[in-house]
């Protein structure tokens, strides 16, 4: 069982790149965040709905559940979900039709393209948004 | 016809006219006044006739009562035939009945009848003694006074009636019955005085029979008894609800109640009549007074004739003035056609004399007046056509001139006709091949009508070509554009009178979509007005087709590649962080490299889907206000390794006060990297660079270009190798690297001012290079003040 400090963040990184996530979990550590980590949009649920952590690094192509069906339900849930600030981390190309009506529809805060952003720069902006007093959310 | 007839038939005629509507009114009037007259006068007259009849009936009823309510009458019913008192009872009765005969002549005989009928006394002894009991008069006179209808008697060998009253004691006890046995011929002679209506006028009585019991006029007293009278009267008058109430009222109110008893009907001779009737309630006779209808309405045939005779005499009065009237009205316009005979003839010397103070003597003055001018013109035709005669040979020579000349014309037209036979057949030939050619080819009028399609129209379309001919170019199978589409197409082909080039959508006539490359071109008399225009449209689809596969291919594969190249990027990035352990100097040079081969794939695959969504369209511009210095400068930092690399100095010269920019950022920051990337890396070694940025008006030059209107100009130079003029346009060409370029970089990928190009015309903006061998290359960038 992890001990959790209680000042630390909580970030939910959902991925299903094995190659990936140890990168991820690397950075996140060094910002000093507690970190949850899920394979695909099933255990991402799960685990969010349980953790209720402060930000969500959110992958889209992802077997059994893809990212976006995965962000509908978690803003489905409840206050939380609705508000809970999304970062979507993935190397299909936001010009795509069906990627902009998606995120007219879900409102992540942002949509990084992997291959395009150094990971110093994603964990940057991860901290950027925890840091960023809470907006009143749609 | 002569007018004079015309007036004296036109006055007859409507003399006619209205003497004969007056004469119809006439009669219908009178008749009918007639009519009501004769009705009510037939009404009362019978009915005063009746109410004499029953009062006289009613007398007669009231005179038998009385008597048989004398004591003698009681006395000798009461006197047994035994008692010694009878022979005295029986001889003053006896007295009593002949002192009655003789009283009233109209009595025959009277006698008495017991309570069994037996005829116990009489003024004829030798009725004494019969039997009566089955009689009418004792049946139906045992308790009121009864009338017994008129009948022919055997005793008296005369017709009869009887009236019969019951003889009562002081009781009230029944004794017998007085009867009087009546002649009739008083009673007749009520009912036969003449009203004094004509010659038909007559009164008879009918019983509930219908026989006739009154003499008739038309018949002789034998007919009595024996004649029925079965007409609508008869029939009327024996109505149980008329003779009801009659018996109860009277004749008063009779006509009110049950209308009009006065009909039209036949009578027993089969004339035509008009009669009523009275029901007598006494008899339950019924009295019947008629006339016949050619009697009373005798007087109409008198009137008709009266009225034809003033007919006949206003007529001919009419006649006789109309004749004189006439004859005075047309004599001087006889006169006026005398004169016109004698002008036909030749005569134009005549002159007429007509002084009526009207417009006749107006038409003769205008007449004469015409005659003259006539006379003159004459004159003066003649004297014209002597001269044009002349004038005519004239012309016959300068006729004959000509007719050679245009022999000649002839010949030239005979040889231009040849000629184009010639191209006709050329034009033949040019449809042969035009017919057959694959691409879809029409030509229409100036106004867009189709004149001519090739084979491939029906082959793309599913039309034949004279299914369309015609119509409008297209109206058959062409989808909806937006209206900018269309007036953007005329725009070019009417007013700029240039070729469109553009892709739109049409349908098939089996409904199917497809895409068209088009290609219009208008062709122009010498004169420069629009002739023809010539459409050339060739079915894409197949093409658009791949392009789709191919984008998805590449949408796909680009995902497929950032994946592995992502783990590539962040993991040499970590370990060049140092953090999972330090690196030797050997082994940071390599991860370097492999971090910067990495970036470069990521842009080369950034590129790519640029280049892919630019062709298929998909990118939307967003235009919003930028800082296009801020952009400029953050564009030279990104290149700022490679600056240094190569030691070149990067001169910057933006205007002050520049107006803001709306347009797209996105597209704005891809250019200028392409640009700026391009400039450093095709410099020398040491080289120079130089970024300028100003405000350009309409009609300003920039570079050797006029601009169109309002913009931001950049420009870019370097001062490396020249770009050859062949190759201005080439470069921005997908895939092209000139020469030059092959050789001082063989890794270019020949895309980058490909989209650029692309970028920059969906912001609206322009694009190109100059180049002076020897002076570097220069390029220029045109963006619209508002790319809206």
């Amino acid at each position: 069982m992890t001990i959790i400090e209680p000042e630390k963040k909580k970030i939910l990184i959902v991925e299903d790149d094995e190659a990936l996530i140890p990168a991820l979990h690397e950075v996140c550590d060094k910002a000093n965040l507690a970190v949850f980590e899920a394979k695909n949009g099933v255990s991402g649920i799960v685990l969010a709905l349980q953790e209720h952590p402060d930000l969500i690094l959110l992958d889209i192509l992802m077997p059994v559940m893809d990212g976006w069906e995965m962000l509908k339900q978690v803003r489905e849930s409840g206050d939380w979900g609705k508000c809970v600030p999304v970062v979507i981390l993935t190397n299909l190309s936001a010009d795509e039709d069906a990627q902009i009506r998606h995120i007219a529809d879900l409102g992540p805060s942002f949509f990084l393209t992997k291959a395009d952003w150094k990971i110093e720069s994603v964990i940057d902006k991860v901290v950027d948004i925890l840091n960023t007093p809470k907006v009143q959310c749609p | 016809m002569k007018i004079r007839t015309k007036i004296n038939i036109g006055f007859l005629t409507t003399f006619i006219l209205v003497v004969a509507v007056i004469g119809f009114t006439i009669d219908l009037y009178a008749t009918n006044l007639v009519k009501t007259n004769i009705s009510s006068y037939l009404t009362s007259s019978n009915h005063a006739r009746a109410e004499h009849i029953r009062t006289f009936l009613q007398d007669q009823k009231t005179t038998a009562s009385i008597l048989a309510a004398a004591s003698v009458y009681r006395d000798f019913l009461t006197t047994p035939t035994t008692s010694s008192q009878y022979k005295l009872v029986k001889d003053k009765i006896d007295k009593r009945l002949v002192r009655t005969l003789a009283v009233d002549t109209q009595i025959a005989e009277a006698f008495i009848l017991d309570t069994m009928g037996q005829v116990v006394a009489s003024s004829d002894k030798t009725q004494e003694g019969k039997d009566k009991s089955t009689d009418p008069y004792f049946l139906n006179a045992q308790k009121q006074t009864y009338i017994k209808d008129i009948y022919f008697s055997q005793t008296t060998n005369a017709l009869n009636y009887d009236v019969a009253a019951p003889v009562f004691d002081d009781n009230g006890t029944f004794l017998g019955v007085s009867v009087l046995r009546y002649l009739p011929n008083l009673f007749f002679s009520i009912i036969d005085n003449e009203n004094g209506l004509g010659n038909t006028e007559e009164n008879f009585l009918i019983n509930r029979e219908l026989f006739l019991i009154s003499p008739a006029r038309f018949l002789g007293t034998e007919s009595i008894l024996k004649q029925k009278i079965e007409t609508q009267n008869a029939r009327n008058c024996f109505d149980p609800a008329e003779s009801a109430y009659v018996e109860k009222n009277g004749y008063s109110g009779v006509i009110k109640t049950f209308g009009s008893q006065v009909v039209q009907a036949k009578d027993y001779r089969n004339v035509d009549v008009i009669a009523t009737h009275s029901y007598i309630p006494e008899t339950g006779w019924c009295l019947i007074t008629k006339g016949d209808i050619a009697d009373l309405f005798s007087f109409r045939l008198t009137m008709l004739l009266v009225l034809l005779g003033i007919l006949v005499t206003a007529g001919v009065v009419f006649f006789i003035v109309g004749l004189v009237v006439s004859k005075r009205i047309t004599k001087p316009i006889r006169l006026l056609q005398d004169g016109t005979r004698e002008i036909e003839r030749g005569n134009l010397d005549i002159s007429i004399d007509v002084h009526t103070q009207d417009e006749v003597e107006d038409l003769a003055v205008s007449f004469n007046t015409m005659a003259s001018t006539v006379k003159q013109s004459r004159a003066d035709i003649e004297k014209k056509v002597e001269e044009q005669t002349h004038e005519l040979a004239k012309k016959a020579n300068e006729l004959e001139d000509q007719k050679s000349a245009i022999l000649n014309i002839l010949d030239d037209v005979k040889k231009e006709k040849e000629t184009t036979e010639l191209l006709a057949h050329d034009l033949e030939k040019f449809k042969l091949a035009v017919d057959n050619a694959s691409d879809h080819v029409i030509i229409t009028d100036k106004e867009g009508m189709m004149l001519y399609g090739n084979k491939a129209v029906e082959k793309i379309t599913g039309y034949k070509a004279e299914e369309a001919i015609g119509k409008k170019a297209g109206a058959l199978w062409k989808m909806p554009m937006p209206t900018e589409f269309y007036k953007e197409f005329w725009h070019t082909i009417k007013d700029e009178k240039k070729t469109f080039i553009g892709e739109i959508q049409n349908k098939r006539k089996n409904g199917e979509i497809y895409t068209a490359a088009i290609s219009v071109s208008p062709i122009l008399e010498e004169n420069g007005d629009i002739r023809f225009f010539v459409g050339l449209e060739r079915d894409v689809s197949k093409e658009k087709e791949v392009d789709r596969a191919k984008s998805e291919f590449i949408s796909l594969a680009s995902h497929q590649m950032r994946t592995p190249l992502t783990a590539i990027n962040w993991y040499s990035e970590i370990l060049l962080e140092e953090d999972s352990g330090k690196l030797n100097k050997k082994q940071k040079v390599y991860f370097d490299a492999i971090a910067t081969a990495g970036k470069q794939m990521g842009d080369i695959i950034k590129s790519f889907l640029h280049i892919l969504h630019l062709e298929s369209g998909t990118i939307a511009v967003h235009p919003v206000v930028i800082d296009i210095v801020k952009n400029i400068r953050a564009t030279i930092k990104e290149s700022q390794f490679e600056i240094e690399k190569k030691k070149i100095t990067v001169s910057e010269n933006y205007q002050d006060a520049l107006p803001p920019l709306t347009t797209d950022a996105e597209i704005v920051h891809v250019v200028l990297q392409n640009l700026i990337t391009n400039a450093v890396k095709y410099a020398p070694d040491g080289g120079q660079v130089d970024v300028s940025l100003k405000k350009v008006a309409e009609g300003d030059m920039v570079g050797e270009k006029k601009v169109e209107k309002g913009a931001l100009a950049v420009s870019v130079h370097n001062n490396g190798f020249s770009i050859s003029v062949a190759d201005h346009d080439k470069i921005f060409g997908k895939f092209f690297r000139s020469e030059a370029a092959k050789k001082w970089d063989p890794n270019g990928n020949g895309i980058g001012l490909y989209m650029s190009k692309k970028m920059v015309d969906l912001a609206k903006g322009d694009i190109w290079l100059e180049s002076v061998e020897g002076q570097g290359v220069t390029f220029y960038l045109l963006l619209p003040l508002d790319a809206k």
